[in-house]
Order: C-alpha cells, then structure tokens, then sequence
C-alpha cells in the first residue's frame, strides 16, 4: 500500500515537472522565434510604404530611421473614448489602425469608456494607467495630474517628424501643447478649424411668414421689432389661432441660443459661444469690460421691451433643450436663435428660414460672436502616460497615422470613398456613402468606420470641401457663416495652456461672478432694469472680482503666465 | 350580509368613510399619474410631450421609440447581461445573506458582536472608489462577468434584516428538539429554517434584485467589453450624450450630437418602459411576503 502511494507521488511529480518543462519551453518559443521574423518581414515591406505615404517631403526623410527600428510586434493599451454612435466593437477592425499595425508592428488593446465616464477615467489616472488616452483627457487634467503623462517634447524630433512638420504650418506651432515648464504632455487631434462652426449662433427668420405679411428682411433692431409684432398680431401658421405664434425664441438651456448674443447689435460679442466669451473683449489688445458699459444697459431695456409686448418666449430662461427643441419642431416660431435650422428642426419646416445677417443699432457697430480660423483641434487628444515603457514606438505609430492626408482621413471617417473621396482636383470632398439604413445613419458610418475628433491632426488646408448637392445642411450653416464673417471681431485671448494653479485662480473667481451676472440678466429683461438696480449691479462686478478676472486675461493675453 | 346592509350608519361614519376614499383616491392617482404618463408618452410624438400638450391620451402615436430600443444589437445584449447579473447576483446574494444572517443570529456563535460590529462599521466607512478599484484589479476581476454577480450582492442592511428576523422567530427550543432527533446544523438550516424563511428570503432577494437590475456605476468603472454592459449603462450613455453640452472651443459634430439628442427624445420613453416593465412584474409575487418580511423581527434585537 505505501509502496503504491509513494509510486504515485513520484509520478505525480515527474508530470509536474513535464508540464513546467513544456511550459517554458511554450513561452520561450514564442518570443524569440516568431519575432524576427516578422521584423524582417516588415523591413522589408518599410520602403515602399513610405514612398507611398509619406509625401512630406523633408520629414519623410528624417523619419526613416525611426521607421527602421520599429518593427517587432508590440502591444500598447490605449483608453479611448467611445461615441454612442459608434457601432465598432473593436476599433482594430478599422482600416487605419490596420494599416498602421502592418506599417509599425503596433498592435493596440483598446480601452473602450462610455462617454460621460469622468469617474472611470478618474480611477484610471490614478489606479491603472493605460499606455495612452485618446480623446479622453482635458487639458486640466493633464494640468492637475502632470505626472501621470509623459514628456514627450525630447522625443517628436526623432519619433514624430510628421506631426512637427504638421505644427509647423499652424499659428503658434508646438508652443500650443507646450506647458508652462517646456513639457509636452499630449498631442492634438481633430481638424485645426471648422468653419461652419467659426459662427456658432445666427438668428434664422421664417421667410415664409415673412413673405405672406409682404415684409422686408429686417436689417435694424427697429425693423426687427415690427416684423416681431406683425408675427404676434396674425396667424402665421394659419392654425386660426393667433395666440400661439413666438415671434423670437432663444433659449438658455442650448449653447448656440443664448439670449446674449442678440448684444452683438449694440457692439458686444464672444470669442465662442459660451456666455462669458462676451463678458469683455479683446481691442487692441486690451481685454476690455462690456458689461458695465451703457451698451450692455441699453440691450437690457431692449430685450426687456420685447418680453412686455410679448415678442419673446418667456420661458426660453426655464424650459429644457428637449423643451426648445420641440418649440422650434412645432413651426411656431418666427424669429429662432440657434446653431442652424437644419440641425434643430425638421426639413419641411427648416427650409422656410433664412439667415439675419445683420441687425444694426443706431449708435453702436454690429459685431458677431464667433471666432475667424478659431483652432478647434483637442490639444489634450492624444496624451501618453508615463506606464508607457516604450513611448517611442508609441509616438512611432501616431506619427504614422499623421504622415498623409489620406491616412488621416482614413483614420477619421474610414475608407476612401466610403464618406470621403479623393476629387481629381486633389481636394477632399465628402459623399454620402452607401449602405445606410433607418438602423445605421450617417453618423452611425462616421463613427463606426473612423475616429472622427480622435483622429490624427487635419490642417485647415486638408479639411473636406462640402457641396451645396453632397451635404446642404452643412453648405447651408456653412453659407451662413460666410455671410456673417466679416462682421466677427478680429482679436481674441491667445490660444496657450495654462497650469492649474492660474486655472483655479480664475475658476476660483468664476464661480459666483458668473451665477450673479446670469441672475441679474435675466431679471433685467423679464422685470426691466433702473438706475437704482443698474448702479447696484455695477457695484455688486466689483464686489465679485469682475476687475480682477478681466486682468487675469490681460494678464494672459500679455503672456505672463 | 343582509344583516350588514340593514346596518344604519352614523353620518359622521359616512363622512370619514368619503374623506378616507377621497384621500386614497388621491394618492393612487398621485402614484400612479406618472407611471401612466410615462407609458402614453412612449407611444406619442416627442414634440407633444416636450411641448406639454400630453395629458391623458397619447398624441401623435408611433412606435418609433420602441422600434429603436429593440432594434439595437446593444439593447439587447444589454438586456441579456442585466438577466445574468441579476439572476446570478440574486442567487448568491441571498445564499451569502441567509448564510451570514443565521451565523450571527445565533448566540452560540463565538465574537459574534465583534463580527456585527465590524459589519455595521462597513456601512459607516468605506475606501472609497480608488482602494476598491485596486482591490478588483489585484483579484483580477476588472472586466469580468463574475465581478458584476459578485458587486452589490450582499449589504450589511440586508444581513441585519435578516439576523433579526431569524433571532426572532428561531428559537433555541426548534434547535434542542431537531438535535434531539439528530440534527446538524447544516440539516437544520436547510431543513427548518429556511423553509420557515420564505418571507424573509423573498424580501431580501428582491431588495437585491433590485439593486442588479438598476446597477450601472460598477459596470461603468470596471467593464471595458461593450460585450459585457449591462442595459442600464448602455442607456445611461444614449441619454448621457444625448444632452451633454457642445461647445466650439473644441471639435464638436454639432449635427450628430442633436441627432443624437433627438433620438434620446424618442426612445427616453420606451426605453424606460422596457427596463422597468420586469421589475414590476416580480413585485406582485412577493408582496405577500413583503410587509411579513420586513417587519417580523423589526422591533427584536
């Protein structure tokens, strides 16, 4: 009997042994026999590629040695943000990513987080960092967790030829990622400008109810009054009602209706479309104060007025968006402020509307909110963290997928001819592509087959060009911008990160400012404004530091921090 | 009954009788409004709703929300995902539970106050997200099926319940006389005292049912595979994109975000009738039990 068990323990444990023995040699074979010869096999394959893709002159030859030592597969684990209305369960699946696995040996693990998952990315900074973020960073994150990111500003000579000769071209160049200390933690993706979106509010007038009163198009705040009140006084919609016409319908709870844009009649605009952008402007390089100016005063009264005669919406300070929305669905509305019709209502009822292009106020010069070759490209898209152990062939495989236009159009919508296409002018050009359905729209196509903002760097010069017969809804909003754009303002705060001690000094400042400044507008314009609360009002920016904020961006704006 | 119906009954019977049925009527309608209202408003136009001119019937009927809900592959393997974490969750929890609550409703238990102590200290302090968060990553649960039965399947709320109502209704004479008749514990437990818990087994398994099925933040933190999503994340994040702010200070696709708040409007209502239609439908099976369950016990140690 113990014979028999002592028998077994030693065979127990000769295949023990066996097993270990396997393993390793399991282990050991594949990192050393498969690895070279996939490297020679990509060197070779190395030459033509870039001849092929990489017509960036001068830097195409310096990137060829970078090129040569990156090709034994590797694998990074990248966290990405996920659109909703991306359908990829794997973004290796997309054209780019493939092409760049082929041409680098990177391999990527994607990360995939929801959108809206501030917490996740929280836990992830600070208990498991990936390699890289992209597209889900800000920049003060990065500003409050510099040590999670790594300085990559030794590295793009070497690793990231394409994407230096890329920052080369735009205003500011590599000093808009770099950090007050000379680091650079992450890089940019998206397009450098959008000009559709450089006007980001318009008012639209239904023309058809202009027509049916034989009405001009209103070019003053007077003459807008009146066409406000032949809208109040008939039915426009002829529904044999005349009470549920609004004649002009802003809205709070949208970013592109805000009531304080309509103040660009009496000279005050925003740099965007976010309502502080109008709490001063930039002249002559000055960061000048527009709210205790008697132009803000007089806009008040104006606005005011129009909610007395009942030409306003009252409740565009309550409602919800889903609210707005529906207003401006409905067709009841003769005058709306927002980003664009097509975008807000449906297409029967957007195409009776038509740009205002102008609404002049005796005294003052017009001047549109918006921002003329505003770069809107992330500066915080792609940002790798310091767990990366190989950083190189990480910045390797982005500079890359920065090398062309076509691969950056690739990794932005998918495939040639997909949404995109090649004219035989050279230009870009978008095109509906095939395949859509009621289930997979459009922006189903886009972010399922590319990374849209999250793509590689598009320069102003390589962005799509959008036909009136391609797109109309963006031809029209684009239209519309071009009509607008020489009534934007010319000077704006730089465009420069700043670290996160200036940031909170100014949040710090912003956070009640703000709450009064939205508070005193809007009982300005529903119950009127007098010397006594106006004279309170100014006194009350002084008290919360208004002074203080303006010369925290001319402070800004002098480059002192 | 004929004897009742001959009854006279006093006027100010009569009147607290109207005011009682008043108020209850009240209350239902209360209650019940908005559940109604949610229902019309998954089958009617979202302009009607958002503009306030649905009130008792649905306007403008489609059923393109639902349409939308049920054809999204994600939907449904969402759906799916919520199915196998509640069902699998439910199950241990209330084994872990049952478990837990007869140990330290038994006073033979040696440093069983010690061990309720340090029980009721969890409900008082925790971590907090970060410690956690190393913690499932050193057990190598992040990402994993197992992690999302594991989380939110036992509450110290729920082993107190369950201590009390056990302590209160197990004596220790049930306990002498199976002895007697050669009884273990692990017989007794299963034996006797579970098949005389079926109210409190049933309140807690629905306490913790609920809590799977509504789970969405652990799978938001731990789960990367869309696969593995439960419903409640996906449709947090449809509703979540639906309205977050755009601005132009940095790439934006405005179209594609109002489209996407558009659908929201759409599907906002059939997606919450669908994903608390079979939770509601279980309530009625155990409400027998509910009230019995929570209650016995409540006012013993």
């Amino acid at each position: 009997m113990i014979k028999k068990r002592e028998l077994l323990k030693k065979l127990a444990c000769a295949g023990l042994t066996a097993c270990m023995l396997f393993t390793m040699i399991g282990c050991g074979s594949g990192s050393s026999d498969s690895a070279p010869a996939d490297t020679t096999a990509q060197k070779e394959e190395a030459p033509a590629e870039k001849t092929d893709e990489a017509p960036a002159e001068e830097a195409a030859s310096e990137a060829a040695p970078a090129e040569e030592t990156s090709k034994e597969p590797i694998t990074f684990d990248i966290a990405v943000n996920k659109h909703t209305h991306s359908m990829c369960e794997d973004f290796n699946e997309q054209l780019a990513f493939q092409m760049a696995e082929e041409a680098t040996g990177v391999h990527i693990n994607w990360i995939m987080v929801p959108a809206g998952s501030t917490e996740k990315v929280n836990a992830m900074l600070t208990a498991d960092l990936p390699d890289a973020f992209l597209g889900l960073i800000s920049e003060s994150q990065i500003a409050s967790s510099m040590d999670s990111f790594l300085d990559i500003s030794g590295m793009l000579e070497q690793y990231c030829p394409h994407v230096l000769a890329d920052y080369a071209t735009i205003d500011g160049g590599l000093d808009l990622v770099t950090w007050s200390d000379g680091s650079v933690r992450a890089l940019m993706t998206g397009v450098e400008t959008s000009y559709q979106d450089e006007s980001p509010a318009n008012l639209f007038i239904n023309k058809v109810w202009l027509d049916q009163l034989g009405l001009e198009m209103p070019t003053t705040m007077d003459e807008l009054h009146d066409v406000l009140i032949a809208f109040r006084d008939n039915d426009m919609n002829g529904n044999g009602d005349t009470t549920d016409e609004i004649p002009l319908k802003t809205s709070e709870a949208n970013w592109a209706a805000k009531i304080i844009n309509l103040a660009n009649s009496w000279g005050i605009a925003g740099y965007d479309s976010g309502v502080s952008s109008h709490y001063f402007m930039v002249k002559n390089g000055v960061a000048t104060p527009t709210l205790d100016t008697p132009a803000f005063r007089e806009y008040l009264e104006y606005m005011h007025m129009l909610v007395e005669e009942g030409l306003m919406d009252v409740e565009s300070f309550t409602e919800t968006n889903d609210q707005f929305f529906a207003k401006l669905k409905s067709g009841v509305c003769g005058v709306a402020l927002c980003f664009s019709p097509y975008a807000m209502m449906p297409e029967e009822v957007a195409s009776q509307y038509e740009p205002i292009v102008k609404l002049d106020v005796d005294g003052y010069d017009y001047v549109k909110t918006g921002h003329k070759n505003q770069l809107i490209a992330n500066k915080s898209g792609f940002a790798i963290t310091s767990a990366c152990e190989n950083p190189e062939r990480l910045l390797e495989w982005w500079d890359y997928l920065s090398s062309d236009r076509k691969i950056k159009f690739t990794m932005r919508y998918g495939e040639e001819g997909g949404f995109w296409y090649e004219g035989d002018d050279g230009k870009i050009y978008q095109k509906t592509p095939e395949g859509l359905a009621e289930d997979f729209t459009v922006d189903n196509y886009k972010y399922t087959n590319g990374q849209m903002g999250n793509g590689t760097l598009i320069l102003k010069d390589e962005v799509e060009i959008i036909t009136k017969e391609d797109s109309y809804s963006i031809w029209f909003k684009t239209n519309t911008t071009e009509q607008v754009w020489d009534m934007m303002q010319d000077e704006y705060p730089p465009t420069r990160l700043v670290d996160s001690a200036k940031l909170e000094e100014r949040t710090f400042m912003e956070t009640d400012l703000f709450a009064y400044i939205q508070n005193f507008t809007a009982t300005s314009i529903l119950n009127g404004v007098d010397d006594a609360s106006w004279d309170g009002f100014l006194a009350q920016l002084k008290t919360l530091q208004y002074y203080d904020w303006i010369q925290w961006y001319q402070d800004y704006i002098d480059g002192k921090f | 009954m004929k004897k009742r119906s001959k009854m006279q009954v006093s006027w100010d019977d009569r009147v607290f009788d109207i005011v009682t049925w008043a108020f209850l009527l009240f209350f239902i309608v209360i209650v019940m409004y908005p559940l109604y209202f949610v229902v019309i408003a998954s089958f009617s136009d979202p302009m009607y709703v958002n503009n306030g001119q649905l009130v008792f019937l649905p306007k403008g009927i489609t059923l393109m929300g639902y349409r939308r809900v049920f054809m999204d592959k994600r939907i449904l393997s969402g759906y799916l995902n919520t199915l196998i974490y509640t069902g699998c969750g439910t199950v241990f929890g209330v084994c872990v539970t049952m478990l837990a609550g007869y140990s330290l409703s038994r006073k033979d238990l040696p440093g069983r106050n010690i061990i309720m102590m340090l029980f009721v200290f969890t409900m008082y302090f925790s971590g907090g997200m970060i410690p956690m968060y190393l913690v499932v990553k050193s057990l190598n649960l992040v990402n994993t099926r197992l992690l999302m039965v594991l989380l939110g399947s036992v509450s110290v709320y729920n082993i107190i319940i369950t201590r009390s109502f056990l302590a209160g209704n197990m004596s220790d004479d049930l306990l002498d006389a199976a002895r007697i008749d050669g009884c273990g514990n692990a017989r007794f437990f299963v034996s006797i005292v579970l098949p005389l818990s079926k109210a409190i087994v049933a309140v807690i398994a629905l306490y913790i049912a609920v809590v799977h099925w509504n789970s969405y933040f652990n799978a938001m933190i731990f789960m990367t595979d869309e696969g593995k999503y439960p419903l409640q994340l996906y449709l947090r994040e449809i509703l979540l994109s639906a309205t977050t702010t755009i601005n132009t200070t940095t790439e934006t696709d405005p179209e594609a975000a109002m489209r996407l708040q558009q659908m929201g409007q759409v599907i906002k209502y059939g997606v919450i009738v669908v994903s608390t239609v079979p939770i509601i439908c279980v309530y009625p099976f155990v409400q027998k039990y509910f009230v019995k369950g929570v209650m016995i016990g409540s006012v013993k140690g």
